[in-house]
């Protein structure tokens, strides 16, 4: 098992957040190894101190508000614009997840009546494909009646040819 | 995607992994129990964090020189109040 001293960000999330910030400048190994191991320490700032704020407030599970004002109270309270935004964000798109999943039985519409909405749906479904097969063969037996038309045009015509040889 | 870090959309979506987040935050004495909120801020903020020590390290060597040593994050760390609590860490 890692020690507590190993448990660091993946080096490759850091890497690459690194490069987006300075593309082109080369970033030694030391320094990158240094930035990683100051994200664990910074980590470590910000839930000790929503810990005791948790704890001053006799709650039991750290919040959003007690990380919110650790960061205000560490000089990192430029953070918490981009930090809630992130928040609000996830937030939105886990509640549209699950009013979609929920969609269905909300509608409020009785089981029989969605069977047999279903049923109408199939019953339509089957009389389209019916059409569209129907359509398809009338269009083979065109097609196959030009073709043959084709054909004796084509083997009239090669009566003359012999004539280049 | 786009390639500036404050494009919108950009800003919304997480790089960092929150299970190995929670992980580390976990391992802090006495923090026990962590709210989804939470985990997603602390992510977020410690983006923040990385975005700002590269931004930190670059104008420590603008004009001087052609790539990011230790020692220009060491002198940022010296130089910036609020990172005090790296001080002694991992640097002399």
């Amino acid at each position: 098992m890692a020690d507590d001293e190993d448990l660091t960000l993946p080096r490759a999330s850091i890497n690459k957040m690194i490069k987006e910030i300075l593309p082109n400048i080369r970033v030694a190994n030391e320094s990158r190894e240094l930035i990683l191991n100051c994200c664990t320490e910074f980590i470590h700032l910000i839930s000790s101190e929503a810990n005791d704020i948790c704890n001053q407030q006799s709650k039991k599970t750290i919040n959003a508000e007690h990380v919110l004002q650790a960061l205000d109270r560490l000089g990192f309270g430029d953070y918490r614009a981009d930090a809630e935004a992130v928040l609000k964000d996830c937030k939105a798109v886990a509640a549209k997840r699950r009013m979609q999943s929920t969609r269905l039985e909300n509608l409020g519409i009785p089981e029989e009546e969605l069977l047999r909405q279903q049923q109408e749906l199939f019953a339509k479904a089957r009389e389209e494909q019916a059409a569209a097969e129907q359509q398809q063969w009338a269009q083979l037996q065109a097609a196959a009646q030009l073709m043959s038309s084709m054909q004796q045009q084509h083997a009239s015509e090669e009566g003359d040819e012999e004539d280049y040889s | 995607m786009a390639a500036s870090p404050s494009g919108n959309a950009k800003n919304r979506e997480l790089s960092l992994p929150t299970s190995r987040i929670r992980t580390i935050m976990k391992s802090s004495p006495n923090v026990e129990n962590i709210g989804q909120d939470s985990l997603l801020l602390v992510t977020k903020a410690t983006e923040l964090f990385i975005q700002h020590l590269s931004r930190q390290a670059l104008k420590q060597v603008e004009g001087k020189a052609e790539h990011i040593d230790y020692k220009h994050l060491a002198e940022v760390v010296q130089t910036n109040k609020k990172l005090d609590f790296l001080k002694g860490k991992y640097l002399c």
